[in-house]
Protein backbone atom coordinates (compact mmCIF):
# COMPACT_ATOMS: atom_id res chain seq x y z
CA UNK A 1 0.00 0.00 0.00
CA UNK A 2 1.05 3.67 -0.26
CA UNK A 3 3.00 2.87 -3.42
CA UNK A 4 5.04 0.07 -1.84
CA UNK A 5 5.19 -3.47 -3.09
CA UNK A 6 4.17 -5.96 -0.49
CA UNK A 7 2.97 -9.52 -0.14
CA UNK A 8 -0.51 -10.02 1.23
CA UNK A 9 -1.35 -13.29 2.94
CA UNK A 10 -5.03 -13.31 3.71
CA UNK A 11 -5.35 -9.78 5.17
CA UNK A 12 -1.78 -9.37 6.47
CA UNK A 13 0.78 -7.52 4.36
CA UNK A 14 4.52 -7.58 4.62
CA UNK A 15 7.52 -6.32 2.67
CA UNK A 16 10.22 -8.67 3.88
CA UNK A 17 13.09 -7.90 1.55
CA UNK A 18 13.39 -4.12 1.72
CA UNK A 19 13.03 -1.44 -0.94
CA UNK A 20 16.04 -2.54 -3.05
CA UNK A 21 14.60 -5.92 -3.93
CA UNK A 22 11.64 -6.60 -6.17
CA UNK A 23 9.66 -9.78 -5.68
CA UNK A 24 9.16 -11.62 -8.96
CA UNK A 25 6.03 -13.61 -9.65
CA UNK A 26 5.24 -16.44 -9.06
CA UNK A 27 5.34 -16.99 -5.32
CA UNK A 28 6.18 -20.58 -4.46
CA UNK A 29 4.57 -22.22 -1.43
CA UNK A 30 5.56 -25.32 0.41
CA UNK A 31 2.88 -28.01 0.23
CA UNK A 32 1.90 -27.29 3.81
CA UNK A 33 1.60 -23.58 3.00
CA UNK A 34 3.87 -22.52 5.82
CA UNK A 35 6.84 -21.34 3.74
CA UNK A 36 6.85 -18.96 0.79
CA UNK A 37 9.72 -18.40 -1.63
CA UNK A 38 10.24 -16.26 -4.69
CA UNK A 39 12.81 -14.82 -7.02
CA UNK A 40 14.09 -11.38 -6.11
CA UNK A 41 15.75 -8.89 -8.41
CA UNK A 42 17.83 -5.86 -7.50
CA UNK A 43 17.05 -2.77 -9.50
CA UNK A 44 20.44 -1.34 -8.51
CA UNK A 45 22.60 -4.21 -9.73
CA UNK A 46 20.18 -6.20 -11.93
CA UNK A 47 21.33 -9.32 -10.09
CA UNK A 48 18.98 -11.86 -8.59
CA UNK A 49 18.62 -14.14 -5.65
CA UNK A 50 16.05 -16.33 -3.97
CA UNK A 51 14.12 -15.20 -0.92
CA UNK A 52 12.61 -17.72 1.46
CA UNK A 53 10.41 -16.46 4.27
CA UNK A 54 12.15 -13.08 4.37
CA UNK A 55 15.72 -14.40 4.12
CA UNK A 56 17.73 -13.59 1.00
CA UNK A 57 20.05 -16.20 -0.48
CA UNK A 58 23.32 -15.67 -2.36
CA UNK A 59 23.24 -13.24 -5.27
CA UNK A 60 23.87 -14.41 -8.82
CA UNK A 61 23.64 -12.90 -12.30
CA UNK A 62 20.29 -14.64 -12.70
CA UNK A 63 18.22 -17.22 -10.88
CA UNK A 64 15.33 -19.45 -11.88
CA UNK A 65 12.18 -20.08 -9.85
CA UNK A 66 12.75 -22.02 -6.63
CA UNK A 67 11.29 -25.38 -5.66
CA UNK A 68 10.58 -26.32 -2.05
CA UNK A 69 10.37 -29.61 -0.24
CA UNK A 70 7.01 -30.45 1.29
CA UNK A 71 7.73 -28.70 4.59
CA UNK A 72 9.71 -25.90 2.95
CA UNK A 73 12.93 -26.72 4.79
CA UNK A 74 14.84 -27.46 1.56
CA UNK A 75 15.10 -25.23 -1.50
CA UNK A 76 16.65 -25.73 -4.93
CA UNK A 77 16.93 -23.47 -7.96
CA UNK A 78 18.89 -22.75 -11.13
CA UNK A 79 21.52 -20.01 -10.96
CA UNK A 80 23.64 -18.34 -13.63
CA UNK A 81 27.06 -16.71 -13.22
CA UNK A 82 28.67 -15.48 -16.43
CA UNK A 83 28.20 -18.12 -19.13
CA UNK A 84 27.83 -20.99 -16.65
CA UNK A 85 24.86 -22.25 -14.72
CA UNK A 86 24.42 -24.67 -11.86
CA UNK A 87 21.86 -25.92 -9.42
CA UNK A 88 21.86 -24.49 -5.92
CA UNK A 89 20.56 -26.86 -3.25
CA UNK A 90 20.19 -25.46 0.24
CA UNK A 91 22.81 -22.84 -0.56
CA UNK A 92 25.36 -25.26 -2.03
CA UNK A 93 26.32 -25.02 -5.72
CA UNK A 94 26.18 -28.09 -7.92
CA UNK A 95 28.61 -28.78 -10.78
CA UNK A 96 28.58 -26.14 -13.54
CA UNK A 97 26.89 -26.80 -16.86
CA UNK A 98 26.34 -24.96 -20.13
CA UNK A 99 22.54 -25.10 -19.91
CA UNK A 100 20.09 -26.67 -17.50
CA UNK A 101 16.41 -27.02 -16.77
CA UNK A 102 14.81 -25.81 -13.59
CA UNK A 103 15.16 -28.47 -10.89
CA UNK A 104 12.51 -30.62 -9.25
CA UNK A 105 12.70 -31.73 -5.63
CA UNK A 106 11.30 -34.72 -3.74
CA UNK A 107 8.89 -34.25 -0.86
CA UNK A 108 11.58 -34.79 1.76
CA UNK A 109 14.09 -32.64 -0.13
CA UNK A 110 16.65 -35.44 -0.35
CA UNK A 111 16.44 -35.88 -4.14
CA UNK A 112 16.83 -33.07 -6.66
CA UNK A 113 16.53 -33.71 -10.40
CA UNK A 114 17.29 -31.54 -13.41
CA UNK A 115 18.42 -31.67 -17.01
CA UNK A 116 21.97 -30.50 -17.68
CA UNK A 117 24.02 -29.95 -20.83
CA UNK A 118 27.76 -30.34 -20.62
CA UNK A 119 30.11 -30.54 -23.59
CA UNK A 120 27.14 -30.57 -25.95
CA UNK A 121 25.40 -33.56 -24.38
CA UNK A 122 22.24 -33.56 -22.30
CA UNK A 123 21.82 -35.70 -19.24
CA UNK A 124 19.22 -36.17 -16.56
CA UNK A 125 20.64 -35.65 -13.09
CA UNK A 126 18.65 -37.39 -10.36
CA UNK A 127 20.24 -37.09 -6.96
CA UNK A 128 23.75 -38.45 -7.38
CA UNK A 129 22.88 -40.31 -10.58
CA UNK A 130 23.42 -38.89 -14.07
CA UNK A 131 21.81 -40.51 -17.14
CA UNK A 132 22.38 -39.46 -20.77
CA UNK A 133 19.23 -38.42 -22.65
CA UNK A 134 18.64 -37.65 -26.31
CA UNK A 135 16.62 -34.47 -25.96
CA UNK A 136 16.75 -31.24 -24.07
CA UNK A 137 14.28 -31.50 -21.19
CA UNK A 138 12.12 -28.41 -20.98
CA UNK A 139 10.96 -29.35 -17.49
CA UNK A 140 11.64 -32.15 -15.02
CA UNK A 141 9.31 -33.60 -12.39
CA UNK A 142 9.76 -36.10 -9.58
CA UNK A 143 7.56 -38.38 -7.55
CA UNK A 144 7.17 -37.56 -3.88
CA UNK A 145 9.70 -40.24 -2.92
CA UNK A 146 12.15 -39.15 -5.61
CA UNK A 147 12.25 -42.61 -7.21
CA UNK A 148 10.28 -41.81 -10.37
CA UNK A 149 11.30 -39.05 -12.72
CA UNK A 150 9.78 -37.54 -15.83
CA UNK A 151 10.49 -34.68 -18.16
CA UNK A 152 9.06 -32.80 -21.12
CA UNK A 153 10.61 -32.48 -24.55
CA UNK A 154 9.70 -30.03 -27.29
CA UNK A 155 9.89 -30.64 -30.99
CA UNK A 156 8.97 -27.46 -32.77
CA UNK A 157 5.48 -26.58 -31.56
CA UNK A 158 4.82 -30.05 -30.08
CA UNK A 159 5.43 -31.21 -26.52
CA UNK A 160 5.76 -34.75 -25.20
CA UNK A 161 6.06 -36.03 -21.66
CA UNK A 162 8.55 -38.79 -20.87
CA UNK A 163 7.76 -40.80 -17.73
CA UNK A 164 10.26 -43.30 -16.42
CA UNK A 165 11.78 -43.55 -19.89
CA UNK A 166 8.47 -43.97 -21.81
CA UNK A 167 7.55 -41.19 -24.20
CA UNK A 168 3.91 -40.04 -24.42
CA UNK A 169 1.70 -38.56 -27.12
CA UNK A 170 2.63 -35.18 -28.52
CA UNK A 171 0.45 -32.17 -27.74
CA UNK A 172 0.45 -28.51 -28.60
CA UNK A 173 0.55 -27.59 -24.91
CA UNK A 174 1.32 -29.49 -21.74
CA UNK A 175 0.91 -28.36 -18.13
CA UNK A 176 2.92 -29.40 -15.11
CA UNK A 177 2.76 -33.19 -14.65
CA UNK A 178 2.37 -34.82 -11.28
CA UNK A 179 3.09 -38.38 -10.19
CA UNK A 180 0.58 -40.61 -8.44
CA UNK A 181 1.29 -41.18 -4.73
CA UNK A 182 2.95 -44.53 -5.54
CA UNK A 183 4.99 -42.92 -8.34
CA UNK A 184 3.79 -45.44 -10.94
CA UNK A 185 1.88 -43.12 -13.29
CA UNK A 186 1.74 -39.43 -14.04
CA UNK A 187 -1.12 -37.09 -14.84
CA UNK A 188 -1.00 -33.78 -16.65
CA UNK A 189 -3.09 -31.21 -18.46
CA UNK A 190 -2.64 -31.11 -22.22
CA UNK A 191 -4.11 -29.27 -25.18
CA UNK A 192 -4.42 -30.49 -28.74
CA UNK A 193 -5.01 -27.17 -30.43
CA UNK A 194 -8.27 -25.98 -28.79
CA UNK A 195 -9.25 -29.31 -27.28
CA UNK A 196 -8.37 -29.77 -23.61
CA UNK A 197 -7.40 -33.05 -22.02
CA UNK A 198 -6.34 -34.52 -18.73
CA UNK A 199 -3.83 -37.28 -19.39
CA UNK A 200 -3.68 -40.03 -16.76
CA UNK A 201 -1.02 -42.63 -17.43
CA UNK A 202 -1.52 -43.63 -21.06
CA UNK A 203 -5.16 -42.43 -21.23
CA UNK A 204 -6.31 -38.98 -22.28
CA UNK A 205 -9.72 -37.69 -21.24
CA UNK A 206 -11.29 -34.72 -23.02
CA UNK A 207 -12.40 -32.01 -20.58
CA UNK A 208 -13.88 -28.52 -20.77
CA UNK A 209 -13.06 -25.32 -18.94
CA UNK A 210 -9.95 -26.75 -17.34
CA UNK A 211 -8.36 -24.10 -15.15
CA UNK A 212 -5.71 -26.00 -13.20
CA UNK A 213 -3.19 -28.79 -13.38
CA UNK A 214 -4.49 -32.13 -12.08
CA UNK A 215 -3.76 -33.59 -8.65
CA UNK A 216 -4.13 -37.17 -7.46
CA UNK A 217 -6.38 -38.07 -4.57
CA UNK A 218 -4.43 -39.27 -1.52
CA UNK A 219 -5.24 -42.91 -2.33
CA UNK A 220 -4.25 -42.48 -5.99
CA UNK A 221 -7.54 -43.78 -7.38
CA UNK A 222 -8.82 -40.41 -8.65
CA UNK A 223 -7.55 -37.28 -10.31
CA UNK A 224 -9.07 -33.87 -9.61
CA UNK A 225 -8.75 -30.60 -11.45
CA UNK A 226 -10.30 -27.16 -11.30
CA UNK A 227 -12.60 -25.91 -14.03
CA UNK A 228 -14.44 -22.74 -14.88
CA UNK A 229 -17.65 -23.29 -16.79
CA UNK A 230 -19.33 -20.04 -17.63
CA UNK A 231 -19.52 -18.17 -14.32
CA UNK A 232 -19.31 -21.33 -12.25
CA UNK A 233 -16.13 -22.64 -10.67
CA UNK A 234 -15.98 -26.39 -10.27
CA UNK A 235 -13.77 -29.12 -8.89
CA UNK A 236 -14.00 -32.06 -11.27
CA UNK A 237 -12.91 -35.63 -10.53
CA UNK A 238 -11.87 -38.43 -12.88
CA UNK A 239 -11.28 -42.06 -12.01
CA UNK A 240 -7.78 -43.34 -12.66
CA UNK A 241 -8.12 -45.91 -15.50
CA UNK B 1 9.68 0.72 -12.05
CA UNK B 2 10.88 1.31 -8.53
CA UNK B 3 9.40 -0.98 -5.93
CA UNK B 4 8.59 2.16 -3.96
CA UNK B 5 6.06 3.07 -6.60
CA UNK B 6 4.59 -0.30 -7.17
CA UNK B 7 1.10 -0.85 -6.04
CA UNK B 8 0.44 -3.57 -3.60
CA UNK B 9 0.54 -7.11 -4.81
CA UNK B 10 -1.40 -9.89 -3.29
CA UNK B 11 -1.61 -13.57 -3.80
CA UNK B 12 -3.97 -16.36 -3.15
CA UNK B 13 -3.00 -18.65 -0.33
CA UNK B 14 -4.57 -22.00 -0.83
CA UNK B 15 -1.49 -24.14 -0.30
CA UNK B 16 -1.99 -26.43 2.62
CA UNK B 17 -5.76 -26.00 2.63
CA UNK B 18 -6.69 -29.63 3.10
CA UNK B 19 -9.29 -31.05 5.40
CA UNK B 20 -8.53 -34.20 7.33
CA UNK B 21 -10.73 -37.02 6.12
CA UNK B 22 -12.15 -34.97 3.29
CA UNK B 23 -13.76 -36.82 0.43
CA UNK B 24 -12.29 -36.23 -2.99
CA UNK B 25 -15.39 -35.53 -5.03
CA UNK B 26 -16.71 -33.25 -7.75
CA UNK B 27 -18.40 -30.12 -6.48
CA UNK B 28 -19.38 -26.62 -7.49
CA UNK B 29 -17.17 -24.26 -5.53
CA UNK B 30 -18.34 -20.79 -6.47
CA UNK B 31 -20.38 -18.68 -8.81
CA UNK B 32 -18.81 -15.48 -10.12
CA UNK B 33 -21.19 -12.60 -9.67
CA UNK B 34 -22.53 -10.93 -12.80
CA UNK B 35 -21.07 -7.52 -12.01
CA UNK B 36 -17.46 -8.62 -11.56
CA UNK B 37 -14.68 -9.79 -13.84
CA UNK B 38 -12.15 -12.47 -12.88
CA UNK B 39 -8.70 -11.23 -13.87
CA UNK B 40 -6.32 -14.06 -12.97
CA UNK B 41 -6.70 -17.84 -13.17
CA UNK B 42 -8.66 -19.39 -10.36
CA UNK B 43 -6.56 -21.14 -7.70
CA UNK B 44 -7.71 -24.40 -6.15
CA UNK B 45 -6.77 -26.14 -2.93
CA UNK B 46 -5.21 -29.56 -3.35
CA UNK B 47 -8.24 -31.35 -1.92
CA UNK B 48 -10.59 -29.56 -4.30
CA UNK B 49 -12.64 -28.05 -1.49
CA UNK B 50 -11.72 -24.41 -1.97
CA UNK B 51 -11.18 -21.97 -4.80
CA UNK B 52 -9.94 -18.42 -4.78
CA UNK B 53 -9.82 -15.78 -7.44
CA UNK B 54 -9.32 -12.07 -7.98
CA UNK B 55 -12.34 -10.12 -9.09
CA UNK B 56 -12.23 -6.67 -10.59
CA UNK B 57 -14.96 -4.13 -9.98
CA UNK B 58 -15.18 -0.39 -10.52
CA UNK B 59 -13.60 0.37 -7.13
CA UNK B 60 -10.62 -1.99 -7.38
CA UNK B 61 -9.58 -5.63 -7.20
CA UNK B 62 -10.37 -8.06 -4.40
CA UNK B 63 -9.52 -11.62 -3.57
CA UNK B 64 -12.61 -13.81 -3.21
CA UNK B 65 -12.27 -17.01 -1.26
CA UNK B 66 -15.47 -18.81 -0.38
CA UNK B 67 -17.70 -16.32 1.42
CA UNK B 68 -14.68 -14.15 2.25
CA UNK B 69 -14.13 -11.03 0.14
CA UNK B 70 -10.79 -9.28 0.70
CA UNK B 71 -10.11 -5.60 0.86
CA UNK B 72 -9.68 -3.68 -2.41
CA UNK B 73 -6.26 -3.02 -3.93
CA UNK B 74 -5.20 -0.99 -6.94
CA UNK B 75 -3.51 -3.96 -8.56
CA UNK B 76 -3.34 -7.60 -7.58
CA UNK B 77 -1.21 -10.16 -9.34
Amino acid sequence: MNGRQSIAVEEKEYSPYGPDWTITWPLIFSAEGSVVASRLSSEKTSRGCIGVDGRRGEEFDRVGPPVLSRDGSHVAYRAHEGDRCFVVIDGRRGPPCDFMSDPAISADGKVVAYGARRQGKWSLVVGGDERPIDHQPTFVFLSADGRSVGFGVEDGSRVQVVVNGRIGESFTLVGRPVFSPDGKIAAYAADQDKTQYIVIGGTKVEVAGRESDPVFSPDGTQVGYGARIGREIWWKVLAVP
Amino acid sequence: MSPMFRTTSAFLLLAGCASAGSSFEARRLAVISDDSRVIVPVSFSRDGRRAAYVEQRDDGCRMVHGSHVGKPYGILC
